[in-house]
This record gives C-alpha cells, structure tokens and sequence, in this order.
C-alpha cells in the first residue's frame, strides 16, 4: 500500500480499500468507454460516516476525489482522477424511509432509480424521472446529473423531483438543503446542487417527491416517409394543446438497428417512427385519442399502430429504449452525441446532421426526445480505422456546436462531465464561467471534488476505445 | 431605510446605478415590501425594465424583463392558450417576474406540475461589479453547467439583480372545476388531501381552510372530462359541494391575492410544511384566533394570516419550535412601507423561525458577491 494512504487504512477495512491495479480496472471508465483512467485507490464505504471521513480525509491532504455510482454516465462524469481516490457508492443503497401520506422517499445514494419505484409501488406510487438506464443508474448519478428520460417534457428533470439533500461537501462540511416539504424558503441550494455533477461534494441522502401511477396510458406509434414529416407532426400535436408524456421520434437507420435487435415490428420502410403517449385517468384519455387521431389523420403518417395493452405498448417501447444499444449490431464502434435545439429548429437540425455526415463519410443514427427538442445523435465508425475515432470526435464538436448556434444546449440530460467542458465557453462567456469556478470553489476550495470535468483546459487523460458499456454488451441495459 | 426607489431604465442605467450606489437591494413592485425594507441599502427597482422580449408558443418558452408585471405577461400567454402552471402570487397586486423569483412564492397550482422553480430555466442577473451573467438557457432541456437559476428561486435578491427571465410555459387547461369537501378534523383533512393527492384523478389544486375544515379541491382539463372525474369524487366526499365558477374563481384569486383571511389587512408569513408538521402547528394555532391559516399545495404550504404586529414575534417562536424556517412576505400597507416606526423594527427581518446557518451559505454569498453589494443572507 502506498503510504500516503495509510489514514484511508484506519476508515475502512481492506476488503473495502482497493489499491490492486486488477480490481482498479474495474473502476477505470464509465460509459463513455473512450477515456480511462487508473485511481490511486478504490473506497467502498457502507455508511455516511464513512463517506464524510473519507472526503475529511481527502481535504486535509489534498488529494482528489470522484463520487461514482454505477459508472453509467455518458460524458465521462465518473472517470477516476489520476492518483485520486474513486469512493464508490454502490453499498448505500437503502431506502430510509418512504411515505406514503407525504409522497416522498429518503434513500441514499447508490439506491437504483427502478428500486424507487418497485418500492413505491405498493402505494400507487412511482419515482416519475426515468432515464434508459433506470436498472441500473443510482439516484446519487441521477442528482449529480440531473438526468432525463422520455418524460421530461410534461414531468421535467431529476431536478424536478429532488427536495431535500444531506450532503458532504469537499470541504467535509456536512449540510442539509430543502427538506421535507415540495416548498422552501431562502435560496433553493437543492436545485443548485442537482446537476453539478459531483464537483461541490457528494450527496449521501436523498428525498424524492413520489407521484401517483398514471391509470392508463395510451401509445401510439406512427409510420412516416420522411424525417421532416414526423417532425411537422410533432409540431402539430404541440400545436393542438395537447401536453403527452413523452413524444420520441426515431430514424430509418435507427429504427433498422433496433429491427436487427429486438425484432421490435415497426411499419416496413418507414423513414421515421414517431411514438407519442397520452397518460392519465381514463376519461381523460378517452377524450384526448380522440383528439389525437384526428391531430394524426392530419399528418402526412402512412401507418399507425396504437398499443392494445401493456404488453403491447412495452413491444412498441422496446424498440425505442433499445435503438442505442442496438446501433452496436451496424457498426463496431459508435459516439451517442446529446443536444438540444429549439424544437422548431429540429428539421433543419436534422438536414445539417445529415450533411455532417455526408461530409465526413460517417453514417449517423439519429434517435430524439422530439417533445423538447433533445437529439441523440449516434456517430458510426470503425475504431481499428486510422484516425476514426477523431474524425468521430470531429463530428461530435460539430454538433455540439451546432446545438449551440441554434440557440440550445450542449447537453439536455447527459452532463458536460469529461467530453465536454471544452464547450462550456462556447455557450457561457467568460465572466459566467467565473461566476460558476467562484461558486465551485466556494464549496470546494481546494479543486478536489471530481475535477477535470465541466471547466475546460484540465489535462485529458488519453483515448483509448469507443463502443457499448460492459453492461449493455451484456443487454442488460440500454440507452436513449 | 429609505422609501426612496432607484429606477433604472435601461441596463446601462442599471450598471451605473449598481457600481455607484455602495449597498443595493433589488425590488420589483414592492408587492412584497417586507423583503426589501433594508437599511442602509439603496432600492432600485426593476419595474422600468418590463416587457416580453420574446415568446415562441411553439418552443413553451418565454423571455421577458425580470420587472415585467405578471398579469401583463399572462394576458399574452393567455391569448396563445397557454400559462405558468404555478398560479403566481399577487399578479393583480402588481407582482413582477423577478420579484416572483426572488421571493420564491408559487401558488396552489403548484401542486401538479410544479413551482417557480421548475418553469424557470434561464436567467441574466448582473453582479456588484455591473456584470452581467448568464445562468441556464432557453431550451426548456438544458443540463450544461450549473442550475443558477433554480438558485435564484427564494433568493430574496441577496445575490445580485436579476435583469431577464426565461420560463416554461404549458398549454393552458380550457376548463376548470372546483369542489369543496367538508372535513370533520384536521386529521381528517390530512387523510383527505392525501387520499386524493395519491388518486387517479390529477387533481390540479389541493388547498384546505382549517378554520372552515374544508378543502377546495380544483380539476383541470376538457371538461367533459372534468364532469366524469367529479362524479367519482362527489361519491367518495358526499360532504361538501361544486363551486359555481364565478365562486370557484373568487375562491382562488383570494388565495393568489392574499385575501382569503377575515383579519382586515394581515401580516403573511409563508411556511413550507408538510401534512405531518402542519397537523402539530396547526394544533398550536388554533387556539389563537388573531393567527389563520390557510394550507396550499396538497399541504405543502401553509400562508398564516396574522393580525397583530407584535404577534410576529410570538409565531416566529412557534415556528422554531416545530423546526420550521418561514418569511414575512407582506405587511399591511404595503404601498407605504413605512409602517409605524416601532411595528418596523419588529419587521426589519423577515426570516421567522428555524433557519439554518452554515459555512456554505457565507461561501457561496461571498463568491457570488464579493463585493458585499447587496444585503447579508
Ligand atoms: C445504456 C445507457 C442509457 C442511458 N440513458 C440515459 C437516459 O435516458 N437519460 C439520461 O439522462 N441519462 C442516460 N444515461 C446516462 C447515465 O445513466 C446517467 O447520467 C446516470 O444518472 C448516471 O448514474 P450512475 O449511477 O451510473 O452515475 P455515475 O456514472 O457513477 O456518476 C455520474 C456522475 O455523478 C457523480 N455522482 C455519483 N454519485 C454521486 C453522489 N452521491 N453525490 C454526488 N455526485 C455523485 C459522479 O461523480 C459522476 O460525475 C444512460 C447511460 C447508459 C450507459
């Protein structure tokens, strides 16, 4: 054991301090698989206190430190910092306490999203924020995040759904923001901390709003011959005052990725798929089917399939929730890209990838979050390729650019994280990007709070692969 | 303190103003005069700088001059069938945007969809310095950088001026339905809100008189719709009955005015709370007849009413006691906050009860505001 760690022997016990370089390569990336990177040590404490003792520690000797829970993020939040200590949340992973009559859940961080949910369920209740990666996500990656989903359109962001926070600072000053109501007083520091992607310090208990389950939903998927088609209808049932939960639209090249993958049966040579789904009590959607299929019967759509029961609208959804992960069967190597644009931008958002992708001779996937504008595009190339993976990376900085230009955003629900802070300053001036290093060092004043990610000019650890994360080579996840 | 109100006309003025006068509060209409009655602090007001400076019904989004009032606001959204689902406070008492942000208040549609806080996502404020800076954006999905203006939300204007506001808006409802159900305890009525909060129904609005023992239960949506739904409820809570809509809209408004109490011209202190908590501080309450209270948001707020100035003190006590941060959102003439000289050093803070004081809030204070422009937090 390196000396400088002696102090973490005292906090925990050896078969929870990982120092061996074979178990350390465990921890090495996230699901951006291109960086990686090898910690000093791996900590995996049990309780708060041994959080707060390790960060304490982490402080008074200056050394770096990175909060991680499953190690699913997609812009490199959870890569370790060279000669930094990972302090992996997985062991905190019990509801504290949930309540019914209030409609909240304390947990602690390593809890899984879906894990809310199972355990709200008994009550009619659900944890509404649902990334693709809800099986396996912790609601500690979630708040750091402050991730997205299907849903975010009528139910909003992690943020959204987070009232309360007992957190460590880097400092190892131990707060508590918001608390037990939906309503605060003073300064909302719960919403400042949701997103901010482990850089002020680490969440240790987290109290979530809970909603009751929607009654019923109704999903609808819909077949166009053309991209821009699914988009004006989209604009239509905006257009027509309708607000549904979630409104996706996926492309010929993604809809036959997740054909090869799950056989998932959407309309032959169809150009696009627009899913739309209504969700309420029943007299509510009995009224608003209508509505929308007379909205639909209006657009340019030559098939339509409306889901008869849940196990039909999950087949309908299976193919959305797997297109990412499936793209990995049309091409050996892959960049998902996260942006937004305003949603009436999305079509020539759309035209402008396809010329990318014309000029760089890389195929590219589009699948999105059509509702609030959040594209996802995914890059195609072959990593054994000279030069590929850049020329990728390439593509990814246009985009993100291009997001930008149009009056949206780098990111609408994976994070800056390590992939790209470089794009900070193009969407925040100088002096708003002092505002947020002020606010960072005054919660953490020495820089050791997962740094590297989200201010650009950190030095950058060297890129090695890209493909899918372990686990959805494994299927037991996928992305959106 | 001083009655005397900066108000500049342009951002330039507004620099200028900011990097010559020493101490600052920020204000809008004053329709919450309490929060910026600050000694020694100049107030400079925003209401000059109003008006929507773009709006895309098509995107949900708007963007407006933080001392826009909000019924000019929503006439426009109104006009395109949509609104801030929040029910904001005071609009016809004048409230700004930034004010609302500010002070943080929402109103009883919070309970569905959420609060000034979650329609908010983008801000520029400007710093002592005269800087201007950028939080959020105008997308309503934005996860780049940090949330500054969910920051902002009840950030009593400690932090710097906001200067232009970008929201989220919906489609607007075309009906509304209001129903009153009788309750025979406060215990009752807890079971009641959360009964229904947890149901199928989607429910818009949740509030509760404990003076009355009723709740106003509001249904948004086609109303057909709305019809069905109430049959179901009507069955479940027989005691009780529809508010004609005339009635149902006065009910409402009198919330979102604060005119809803019997005590002719009170103090309003604003609580969070939850069911749990409001049963115990309401126990204490109700033997005090000069303190009414009125529960919001599917019991997540409660508004005291308060009589007497010289029973603020008392309440801030109670508060304390039940570990309950609060604050004095309106005195009574709020056009002149120049109240009786010695009912204002009963009010020179409206922080009441249980607030927190931590390391982190001086640190971040003193970064967003390294030059001590505006009033300690
Ligand atoms: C297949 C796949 C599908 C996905 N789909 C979606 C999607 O639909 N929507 C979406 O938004 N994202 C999605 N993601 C991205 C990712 O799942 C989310 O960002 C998720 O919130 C990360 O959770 P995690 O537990 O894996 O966190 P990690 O990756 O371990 O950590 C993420 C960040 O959080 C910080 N952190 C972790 N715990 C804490 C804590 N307790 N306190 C403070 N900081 C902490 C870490 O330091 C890091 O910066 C997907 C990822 C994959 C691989």
């Amino acid at each position: 054991m390196t000396s400088i760690l002696n102090g973490l022997e005292a906090i925990f016990p050896d078969q929870r301090l990982l120092c061996d370089p074979a178990y350390l390569a465990a921890f090495e990336s996230d699901g951006l698989t291109a960086f990686r990177t090898k910690p000093l040590a791996v900590v995996i404490p049990e309780t708060d206190h041994e959080v707060i003792a390790v960060v304490k520690w982490c402080h008074d000797n200056q050394v770096p430190f990175v909060a991680r829970g499953s190690g699913t993020s997609l812009s490199g939040g959870s890569l370790p910092v060279a000669d930094g200590i990972v302090i992996a949340l997985n062991r905190m992973n019990r509801i504290l306490h949930l309540d019914p009559r209030e409609r909240v859940a304390k947990v602690e961080p390593g809890v899984v999203n879906q894990h809310v949910s199972h355990a709200a369920a008994p009550h009619g209740l659900y944890y509404a924020p649902d990334p693709s990666s809800q099986s396996i996500c912790t609601i500690g990656g979630n708040v750091a995040f402050n991730s997205g989903g299907a849903h975010c359109l009528k139910y909003g962001m992690t943020s959204n759904h987070v009232i309360g926070c007992k957190v460590v600072l880097a400092t190892g000053e131990v707060v508590e923001m918001g608390g037990a109501s939906v309503e605060s007083v003073g300064p909302d520091f719960t919403g400042l901390f949701c997103g901010s992607e482990g850089l002020f310090g680490i969440a240790l208990e987290i109290t979530l709003r809970l909603l009751p389950k929607p009654q019923q939903f109704h999903t609808v998927l819909v077949g166009y011959q053309s991209l821009q088609a699914a988009g004006e209808a989209v604009s239509a049932v905006i257009d027509s005052g309708l607000l549904p939960g979630a409104l996706e639209i996926m492309d010929a090249l993604s809809i036959e990725a997740a054909e090869a993958a799950v056989a998932c049966g959407y309309p032959e040579g169809a150009a696009a798929v627009l899913i739309v789904e209504l969700e309420g009590p029943e007299e509510r959607i009995r009224y608003e089917r209508e509505m929308l299929e007379r909205v639909l019967s209006g657009t340019d759509a030559f098939a339509q399939r409306v889901a008869v029961d849940e196990a039909d609208r999950m087949s309908i959804w299976r193919g959305r929730k797997s297109a990412f992960s499936a793209v990995g069967r049309l091409s050996p190597d892959f960049l998902v890209q996260d942006g937004v644009v305003p949603r009436k931008r999305l079509g020539e958002a759309l035209v402008r990838i396809e010329e990318l992708s014309k000029q760089s001779g890389m195929r590219i996937a589009n699948v999105f979050h059509a509702g609030d504008g959040n594209l996802h595009p995914l890059i195609m190339f072959d990593g054994t390729e000279e030069g590929a993976l850049h020329r990728a990376e390439k593509v990814a900085g246009e985009l993100s650019r291009l997001c930008i230009e149009m009056g949206g955003s780098i990111t609408g629900e994976h994070g800056v994280g390590m992939e790209k802070r470089d794009f900070m300053p193009d969407m925040y001036d100088a002096a708003s990007m002092d505002m947020m290093a002020r606010v960072r060092r005054a919660m953490d004043p020495h820089w050791i709070a997962n740094p590297g990610k989200m201010f650009p000019g950190s030095e950058a650890p060297a890129l090695s692969q890209v493909g899918l994360h372990p686990l959805e080579q494994a299927g037991v996840i996928s992305r959106e | 303190m001083s009655n005397v109100e900066i108000q500049p006309e342009s951002i330039e003025e507004l620099r200028e103003v900011i990097r010559l006068e020493p101490r600052v509060i920020p204000c809008g209409n004053r329709t919450k005069s309490p929060l910026s009655l600050i000694e020694d602090c100049s107030t400079v007001s925003v209401r000059k700088l109003s008006g929507l400076i773009e709006y895309e019904p098509s995107e949900f989004t708007f963007t407006a001059w933080a001392g826009s009032s909000i019924s000019e606001i929503q006439s426009e959204l109104f006009s395109k069938g949509q609104y801030l689902p929040f029910d904001p406070m005071l609009c016809e008492a004048g409230a700004t945007l930034g004010g609302t942000i500010a002070s943080g208040l929402s109103g009883p549609g919070r309970f569905r969809f959420g609060g000034v806080r979650d329609f908010l996502i983008g801000i520029n404020w400007m710093e002592g310095s005269g800087q201007l800076i950028q939080g959020g954006g105008k997308v309503v999905k934005n996860a780049a950088g940090f949330d500054f203006p969910k920051f902002m939300v009840g950030s009593l204007g400690r932090f710097g001026v906001l200067v232009d506001v970008t929201f989220k808006v919906f489609p607007k409802p075309t009906a509304t339905l209001t129903r009153v159900i009788q309750c025979s305890s406060h215990e009752d009525a807890a079971q009641n809100i959360s009964d229904i909060a947890a149901g199928r129904w989607e429910a818009d609005a949740i509030d509760y008189r404990p003076d009355l023992q009723q709740i106003a239960l509001r249904l948004a949506g086609p109303k057909e719709v709305l019809a069905a739904l109430d049959q179901e409820i009507q069955q479940r809570w027989p005691e009780g009955g529809l508010l004609a809509d005339a009635d149902a809209a006065a009910y409402w408004r009198q919330v979102t005015e604060f005119k809803w109490s019997q005590i002719e011209s009170p103090m309003m202190v604003k609580v969070p709370i939850n069911l749990t908590t409001f049963l115990k501080l309401q126990a204490d309450l109700d033997a005090n007849n000069s303190i009414q209270t009125h529960l919001s948001v599917g019991g997540n707020l409660a508004w005291l009413a308060v009589e007497d100035p010289q029973s603020i003190e008392w309440v801030s006590d109670l508060l304390d006691t039940h570990g309950l941060p609060a604050i004095l959102v309106r005195v009574p003439d709020f056009q002149n906050p120049m109240v009786d000289a010695s009912d204002a050093n009963l009010l020179a803070d409206p922080k009441l009860g249980c607030w927190q004081s931590n390391e982190m809030l001086n640190a971040v204070k003193h970064a967003m505001d390294p030059l001590d422009k505006f009033p300690g937090v």
